[in-house]
């Protein structure tokens, strides 16, 4: 690679990686408890609750929507969610269909008798302070934008490392670290190694964390182009004043999807459905296509079934970045290997800095052909 | 130490790190059960390496 090749890369790693540093350290550390956020939830809150009629017979979905909107007068039902485990119904409510996320209710219902279930809310602030924190910095989409451009960098940077490595691994074995040297080579073989094993883990969340800020843009976009044809017979009419029955909508959606389980129900006016549909969210049964999320419409006045809406490609991406993006899809083995994998971009970031540092006081020549550094170049920041 | 390492021979471990452990996220996303920890010991390969790194003598 020739000299001035390498002084571009070098410049590339350099500054896309001290851009980003401070946000992509708030990230991993954020990300640590994220990883096991169902182990606290669970710890936090041991489930004593059992159902009013353990075994019995559940109540249709339009009592258990009747006796959630008892609870909130004045509100409407924005999603409903179902336990896997339990027999719990949960519902999201709001004063519009619309509503941002912090005028939303949440409340849990026993589907056997329509009481309310205690909300397992240890911790919950915590939690929730942290993923939001992670996710978009409490300033909503401009927020998780700035995230996903600061992952562009780290992604630039992780890619600028790995050109770098070439040079600066020329005459060393895979695995070298001089351990006999100054500390700052040590450090700099140590981030090298750490990097270049670690590449395929880091870009995949890195990869992942840019597709999961696109959310809303993906989502909306999803509504307005793949949805355009349900929506524009309606044209600016007003959402139905009378939805059919929301348990027969369910049915017919389910019975329309073999192979296929209920997930969630987005309800007109909702930000994952249309002003008239009742959207009813079916995933696979399988664990290749259980995070593959199908959409059934309903028409919520004459209860007409639209049909099936497979995703596109793009939102079955977002779908699998989720995952793939926080580690909590492959058991305790895997979270404990995604938690390494994070203490050492912790360590790559920190070691990243301090020989940036050290070189800037030291004034060395640039990567690889300094006397202290002869026959390595360096692909840490410069 | 060959003075002239090719290109594959800087990157050939890596890339074999790299493809075991990208193997091992994505099958881990679509298998369940014990087959679910031999996935998560190729997503974290890497880790080995690590660990071999801090034991060796130098």
């Amino acid at each position: 690679m020739k000299q001035d090749t390498i002084r571009t890369w070098g410049w590339i790693h350099k500054w896309t990686s001290l851009v980003c540093t401070v946000f992509l350290l708030m990230l991993c550390l954020t990300g640590l408890p994220l990883i096991f956020h169902d182990e606290i939830d669970a710890a936090l809150n041991p489930d004593a609750w059992t159902p009013a009629k353990p075994g019995g017979e559940r109540l249709d979905l339009d009592e258990l929507l009747a006796v959630a909107l008892d609870h909130r007068p004045g509100e409407v039902p924005i999603f409903m969610s179902f336990d896997i485990d339990r027999p719990v119904v949960n519902v999201t409510t709001g004063p519009t269909a619309g509503a941002p996320g912090p005028e939303m209710h949440f409340a849990s219902f026993d589907a056997t008798s329509g009481d309310l279930v205690p909300p397992a809310d240890v911790g919950e602030d915590v939690m929730h302070f942290i993923l939001q924190l992670h996710t978009d910095l409490f300033l909503g989409l401009p927020g998780m934008l700035f995230l996903g451009f600061m992952g562009l960098l780290f992604v630039l940077s992780v890619v600028s490392g790995v050109v770098l490595y070439a040079p600066f691994m020329r005459k060393l074995p895979f695995g070298t670290v001089r351990r006999d040297r100054t500390r700052r080579l040590r450090w700099l073989d140590w981030h090298n190694l750490l990097g270049i094993v670690t590449v395929a883990w880091v870009l995949v969340v890195g990869v992942t964390g840019i597709i999961n800020t696109l959310e809303q843009p993906i989502i909306d976009t999803w509504k307005y182009r793949e949805l355009a044809d349900l929506v524009a017979p309606y044209g600016d009419q007003a959402p139905p004043e009378q939805f059919t029955s929301l348990d027969a909508a369910v049915a017919r959606a389910v019975a329309e999807a073999p192979g296929m389980e209920l997930q969630f129900v987005a309800f007109p006016g909702s930000g994952f459905s249309t002003s008239h549909h009742y959207a009813v969210f079916l995933h696979g049964r399988t664990p290749a296509t259980e995070r593959i999320i199908t959409p059934a419409l309903v028409d919520a006045g004459t209860g007409h079934f639209e049909g099936l809406r497979e995703m596109p490609w793009w939102v079955k991406a977002l779908s699998l970045s989720r995952p793939l993006h926080f580690g909590d899809y492959g058991g305790l083995l895997l979270k404990i290997v995604w938690t390494q994998l994070d203490i050492i971009t912790i360590y790559l970031l920190v070691t990243g800095l301090y020989l940036w540092w050290k070189k800037r006081r030291q004034a060395l020549p640039p990567p690889g052909f300094g006397p202290a550094d002869r026959g390595a170049s360096e692909p840490g920041p410069s | 130490m060959n003075a002239r390492r090719s290109l594959w021979r800087v990157f050939g471990a890596p890339l074999l790190l790299g493809i075991l452990s990208l193997a091992g996220l994505i099958w881990a996303l679509l298998v369940e059960g014990p087959v679910d920890l031999v996935a998560s010991l190729a997503a974290g390969c890497g880790l080995a390496v690590v660990a071999w790194t801090l034991v060796r003598r130098p």
